[in-house]
């Protein structure tokens, strides 16, 4: 069952840097309506908490960003068990089986992400501890499904698989960050043609409300936060891809599964 | 006599087991003897020492736990102090001349 398994992971992984990523756009098409549904339910919370901090913001009433602060923490907590419950339907749907998550296993997962948070936010300042809270709190799930036995084991298998995967992992961080800015840029694009030449040309409207309204602090940070949507779906899928990439390049099952296309005559 | 084959002699004694083992049944590992059980048991013990987790883990896990309100109130810090700077932003753009 376990040969089969790695067989399966050894199919979809390995391979350029990219492929863990093309391949989680594939499966998010093939299971877009399985998936979605749970992702909209982790990140609804924190999009009426954003909408809440959005609006403190917009009004610029600095008294009143305790509530919606306070929310958004909340809602980070019940995202993280959405998407670990997403993380394992990934795992779930490739693996053939749904792994058991005991509920001892959680709090374990919940104070791993609550730490990851923690570097990738205060710890952005430095990069490092950024990029190990990125992948540590990414990977957490999938290597605790993975290992029944005490925590110490998968986490330390995630440092030492993120310690040895430097350049791989560098090199997906650039890819997700310049897609992200690309995105930005094609939206800010898409207002500008919007607001120069469908509106006022084509279909004879006056573009001076909606560039108001364009050009206002709380669309910016909506569209900040649909993009980061966007992104943080494809990458909780995602994360489960690269973290059996790296698997499977730590323990060679990359090469098993080409030495054994190979024999049967594909293509490695 | 061996504690597995009784019609041959023992050449030594299970470090485990502490039975007598002939040739046959014997592995010496680490300078030491052992019978087929013997080893079992060997990688029984270091399998599950190798599965426990070490000491500084199972602190730092219960410190990092104790220390939950402050790392959610570091959460809550840095959405306040963002919401606060995007204000700042807002109203120095807005007095800029």
């Amino acid at each position: 069952m376990k040969q089969v398994r790695q067989a399966e992971w050894s199919r979809i992984t390995g391979g350029p840097a990219t492929r863990p990523l093309d391949a989680a756009l594939q499966f998010i098409r093939a299971h877009a309506a399985a998936l979605l549904p749970v992702y909209v339910l982790a990140l609804l919370p924190m999009a009426l908490a954003m909408m809440l901090f959005i609006d403190a913001i917009s009004a610029e009433h600095r008294t009143g960003l305790f509530l919606p602060c306070l929310l958004l923490v909340a809602s980070l907590f019940w995202r993280w068990v959405g998407l670990t419950f997403l993380q394992r339907m990934v795992v779930a749907r490739i693996a053939g089986r749904r792994t058991p998550l005991p509920l001892g296993r959680w709090p374990a997962i919940l104070l791993g992400r609550l730490l990851c948070n923690v570097a990738l936010t205060w710890g952005s300042v430095m990069v490092i501890p950024a990029y190990w809270g990125l992948f540590t709190g990414s990977f957490l799930a999938p290597a605790i499904l993975e290992d029944d036995g005490p925590i110490y084991h998968p986490v330390r298998t995630i440092f030492s698989w993120i310690n040895r995967s430097v350049g791989r992992l560098s090199l997906i961080t650039t890819i997700l960050t310049l897609l992200l800015l690309l995105s930005m840029l094609a939206v800010a694009g898409m207002h500008g043609i919007l607001l120069s030449i469908i509106l006022p040309s084509m279909l004879n409207i006056d573009p001076s409300e909606l560039s108001i309204t364009f050009s206002s602090i709380a669309w910016f940070l909506t569209v900040g936060f649909g993009l980061f949507a966007l992104f943080d779906f494809h990458w909780a899928v995602a994360s489960v891809f690269v973290f059996h990439d790296l698997r499977s390049h730590r323990l060679g099952n990359d090469l098993v599964g080409r030495l054994a296309a190979l024999r049967a005559g594909g293509v490695a | 006599m061996c504690a597995n084959h009784p019609d041959r002699r023992a050449i030594g004694v299970c470090v485990e087991t502490h039975q007598p083992i002939c040739a046959e049944c014997s592995t010496r590992y680490q300078g030491v003897n052992y019978s087929k059980q013997g080893l079992a048991i060997l990688m029984a013990r270091r399998s599950a020492n190798r599965r426990r987790s070490p000491l500084w883990f199972t602190l730092f896990s219960w410190c990092a736990a104790l220390l939950v309100p402050l790392w959610i109130y570091m959460g809550y810090l840095f959405f306040h102090l963002g919401g606060q700077s995007v204000i700042d932003i807002m109203q120095t753009m807005r007095n800029s001349p």
